[in-house]
């Protein structure tokens, strides 16, 4: 839609004043046209803002990242068996729930991984800390 | 794509073919909804203006009313200088046959004049000039200051515009198709005459 300015560019008057009509009409169908779709879309805008709302938060535990060396990862594959409850690890360090001491003393003796930390929860499993 | 038609008195070019107000629908049929109208061999009225408010186009209505009291038979277009805050308002008789511009999609109104001054604009890097023209027999001379048509002339024959050359201290412009004028000034050889002859005299 070409934009036209009063007494500018040789356009004479009577062109002028018919497209500023047809361009108001149609500009006034496009609000038309702007406040329905507003009219259903407010509706579910405000359900979707109640139920934003209402959810629960989420609780973030731990955030996993993929280790950036293949080697690290590759060790610490290596050590999972049926000892190993649960692993996580974020960059090269983190903690391994671990069924039997037995296993704590052999990831000790073959001395890839440092154990930094060790505890016990009240499941009476371990919690290592490690570390390449 | 541009129905571009030139209009003198009451003659329309349009594709190498010359159409009189009588023939105006044989014209109608062979042109698209946008449509560009230049208006050869009418003089332009300049007005100047010192302007240092805020609401031009309202100024410019204004002086319209106030100073032109045939202005229904008028076209007009208004360039504003910054520098010294003018405004040149320009006026031309408005010789278009109204059935020609009645529910079109878009429409461009160049007197002769102008698009000359917008050709060269486009072509060259200069802003302050002269350029003097030839089309349907009629030589223009416009003279232009910072891109704007401060002065505007039509001359029948050559010889008066020989009178003028001579006191112009600017560059000059001069057209391919002015080939009947010998200056001893140097001067710019222009083109736009070939570009116009192509773009309305040909089939």
């Amino acid at each position: 839609m070409k934009n036209y300015v009063k007494n500018k560019n040789f356009i004479p008057i009577d062109y002028f004043e018919k497209i500023n009509e047809k361009n108001n009409i149609v500009r006034k169908r496009l609000l038309d046209i702007l406040i329905l779709i507003n009219i259903f879309i407010f509706p579910i805008t405000i359900s979707n803002l109640k139920n934003y709302k209402s959810e629960s938060a989420v609780e973030v535990i731990s955030i996993v990242e993929e280790p950036k060396n293949k080697e690290n990862i590759l060790t610490f594959i290596e050590e999972i068996d049926k000892d190993i409850i649960k692993l996580e690890i974020i960059n090269g360090a983190g903690t391994m729930k671990i069924r039997n001491i037995d296993k704590i003393y052999n990831i000790e003796e073959a001395n890839k991984i440092k154990i930094m930390s060790i505890s016990k929860d009240k499941d009476k499993k371990y919690i290592v800390g490690v570390e390449i | 794509m541009q129905s571009i038609l030139g209009v003198i008195k009451d003659k329309y070019y349009f594709k190498g073919k010359e159409y009189s107000i009588y023939k105006l629908r044989d014209l109608q049929d062979k042109l698209n909804n946008n449509r560009k109208i230049i208006i050869f061999d009418e003089n332009i009225f300049i007005k100047k203006y010192k302007f240092e408010g805020k609401y031009l186009e309202k100024f410019v209505e204004e002086k319209i009313i106030d100073e032109f009291s045939n202005r229904e038979e008028l076209l007009f277009h208004y360039e504003y200088r910054k520098k010294d805050k003018i405004i040149f308002l320009y006026s031309i008789r408005n010789i278009i046959y109204n059935e020609l511009y009645k529910n079109i999609k878009s429409l461009e109104i160049n007197p002769i004049q102008f698009w000359l001054k917008s050709y060269i604009s486009k072509n060259n890097k200069i802003k302050n000039y002269v350029a003097i023209f030839k089309f349907f027999d009629k030589y223009y001379l416009i003279d232009v200051e910072d891109n704007i048509i401060i002065n505007s002339y039509i001359y029948r024959n050559l010889d008066e515009l020989k009178k003028i050359i001579s006191e112009i201290n600017k560059q000059i412009i001069i057209d391919t198709l002015v080939s009947d004028l010998k200056v001893d000034k140097a001067f710019i050889e222009g083109k736009a005459g070939e570009k116009l002859y192509e773009k309305l005299c040909k089939k």
